[in-house]
């Protein structure tokens, strides 16, 4: 009982701890005062104006959007391939490529950074936009072969073998019975890799040259001066970040929904 | 349509071997089951055939027609998994659609040809449903269906009874026979159910440890087993172990004589012989003739009465009879006989005495 109690505690603690700081941000960002204050002196929407009418700000929201989908749709093709590759193959070194893939995960972000920055002034593209697109795709690809490898994974092989003998090639197996069972799957990965390349800073830090994302700007403003302008775009950041996990768990539930009425029956 | 082939097949994992230098005919239209205990091979007989596994030696053929390294696309081959593998993303329709579309037939074509392979298989108006949404059974046609649509060389069946309950598996056996009769395909069943395999076969393949044990009809590989494996694995048998008494029968251990046809097998070699527990009569102790034991369990099955008795001599036997032609109870004494024609000397070589 007394254990259970403690415990208790303890959660709502770090619940507390976790989730304040994020209720402060947007609740300055509805604040009147001209500095970040808390409790607010009185609501407002002129941070939020400041942003949408500084053309800077807009530009690099254009930017960081842009650059978003551009690599977690390549992130989402490739990934994909490659999960497949790695869970259906039957070639010697499938753990290290599957090991290499969830590098980025893995190593401090700082040192993909680093790695990135010397690997891409050596073949020129240093501050260009196929190479930040390209060390965007780095980046999210991790959580594309790990959501999609584990969807395929639960996927019986023998609804594929079948296909084989009924008479469907390789590439008709796959379009036309793997990827329509994996669509959730996809979203959900395409989603996560959306996430990850909209929030990163570190790498584009390095790699990013004269483009701006939204992120990146926040980084260079917050060494210059404290502007609540700031608050603002965190709390734009935090809505799409809840929203697109809304959405994966949607789909999820969908599927949870349908697996239940398959077993029901 | 067409015959198969194997021709010295072999499939080795390293250094076990799952299927070792397999040469069997089957004729075209027959229906031939590979019967085995997991992990016996079977199962990868039938990727081998299949073409999703390739042997390490050997030929397969069929009609005619050298597959060894052709692509499981190229076999002409309906497969029939006990998991059923039906899309779960299309309707009823469009899963025994699915080998007419990959081919590119016509739409009119392919209208008609599901329907009428839906309409073989009873399911005309569930051609809208969702896999999800049919029962065991239902789905477990759909997979036929799917798998002659196409009208392939032949079909392989992965127990495709499996995974119904005792009712429906006995009404769609009876069903199974009857399409694959009527379609005159070459049919290759996969299963560890030798009632499935009796029920259902012209000829059985017995497979232990990746060999094959015997080939033969049902009637048979039940009757005549090769081996002890295959007697055993077809159901119980009493088995009798003892020396040859040339033109006489088999002298068991015990001293009794079991009268059998002793064919060619020299005096005083080492033999064993079987009788099937329905063959086997219980007579009063009073009787003259047969075995002194004492019954040891009665266990009833409905349609069947099953002894199990202890012979005096310390031997176990097992007798069954249609429930009411015969009756002993626990603890009581009888005799066991049986007639010499129902005792199968076991052709295996090098038996123990």
């Amino acid at each position: 009982m007394k254990a259970g109690r403690l415990t208790a505690l303890v959660g709502i603690v770090t619940l507390v701890f976790l989730v304040m700081p994020i209720l402060i941000v947007v609740g300055m960002s509805f604040s009147s005062a001209s500095s970040l204050q808390f409790p607010p002196p009185g609501l407002s929407l002129r941070w939020y104006r400041s942003f949408f009418g500084d053309p800077r700000w807009v530009e690099a929201l254009v930017t960081s959007t842009m650059l978003a989908f551009a690599s977690s749709i390549v992130a989402l093709v490739l990934g994909s391939a490659a999960a497949y590759g790695i869970v259906r193959g039957r070639f010697p070194g499938r753990g290290f490529i599957d090991a290499n893939f969830m590098a980025p995960l893995i190593v401090p972000t700082i040192v993909v950074a680093v790695a990135m920055y010397l690997a891409l002034a050596k073949v020129g593209l240093l501050g260009t936009w196929v190479g930040l697109v390209a060390s965007h795709v780095v980046l999210s690809v991790p959580f594309v072969v790990l959501v999609v490898g584990v969807a395929i994974r639960s996927f019986d092989e023998r609804i594929e073998q079948v296909a084989f003998t009924l008479g469907a090639s390789r590439l008709q197996t796959v379009t036309r019975v793997l990827l329509p069972n994996l669509v959730p799957s996809l979203a959900s990965a395409w989603i996560l890799a959306l996430i990850a390349s909209f929030d990163e800073v570190i790498v584009t830090l390095f790699v990013a040259g004269v483009y701006q994302t939204v992120p990146k700007r926040m980084f260079n403003e917050l060494v210059l001066e404290v502007n609540p302008t700031i608050t603002a775009i965190a709390t734009i950041l935090i809505a799409v970040s809840v929203l697109a996990m809304a959405a994966i768990g949607l789909i999820t539930a969908r599927r949870g929904g349908l697996l239940k009425t398959m077993i029901g029956r | 349509m067409g015959a198969i082939e194997f021709d010295g097949v072999a499939k080795r994992y390293g250094p076990v071997h799952a299927v070792r230098d397999l040469s069997v005919q089957v004729a075209e239209g027959e229906f031939l089951t590979i019967l085995g205990p997991s992990g016996s091979g079977k199962t990868t007989i039938l990727s081998l055939v299949a073409g999703l596994t390739a042997p390490s030696a050997g030929r397969i053929l069929i009609a005619g027609r050298d597959v060894t390294h052709l692509e499981p696309q190229q076999r002409r081959i309906g497969l029939v998994f006990q998991s059923y593998a039906l899309f779960p993303h299309l309707d009823v329709f469009d899963n025994v659609a699915f080998p007419l579309v990959v081919r590119g037939r016509p739409k009119v074509e392919i209208a008609a040809k599901v329907a009428a392979a839906l309409a073989r298989v009873r399911l005309d108006g569930l051609a809208r449903r969702r896999p999800q949404q049919l029962s065991g059974g239902q789905q477990q046609r759909v997979a036929l269906a799917r798998a002659f649509v196409f009208e392939p060389d032949i079909l392989l069946l992965d127990e495709p009874l499996g995974a119904l309950d005792r009712k429906l598996r006995e009404e769609v056996q009876v069903e199974l026979k009857a399409l694959q009769r009527d379609l005159g395909i070459t049919t290759l069943l996969v299963t560890h159910d030798q009632e499935e395999a009796l029920s259902l076969s012209d000829r059985i393949i017995v497979l232990d440890h990746g060999a094959m044990q015997q080939v033969g009809t049902p009637d048979e590989v039940y009757r005549r087993p090769a081996n002890r494996f295959v007697a055993g694995f077809l159901g119980l048998a009493n088995l009798l172990e003892g020396r040859v008494e040339a033109g006489r029968g088999l002298r068991l251990g015990s001293g009794e004589l079991v009268a059998c046809a002793t064919g060619t097998r020299p005096e005083g070699s080492a033999a064993a012989a079987i009788v099937r527990p329905e063959r086997v009569r219980l007579l009063p102790e009073s009787a003259g003739e047969g075995i002194a034991a004492r019954v040891r369990q009665d266990v009833y099955l409905g349609h069947l009465r099953r002894w199990h008795l202890d012979a005096d001599a310390g031997q176990e036997l097992v007798a069954a009879a249609t429930d009411g032609d015969q009756s002993a109870a626990i603890g009581d004494r009888v005799r066991v006989s049986w007639s010499p024609a129902d005792v199968w000397l076991l052709p295996e070589a090098g038996a123990a005495a």
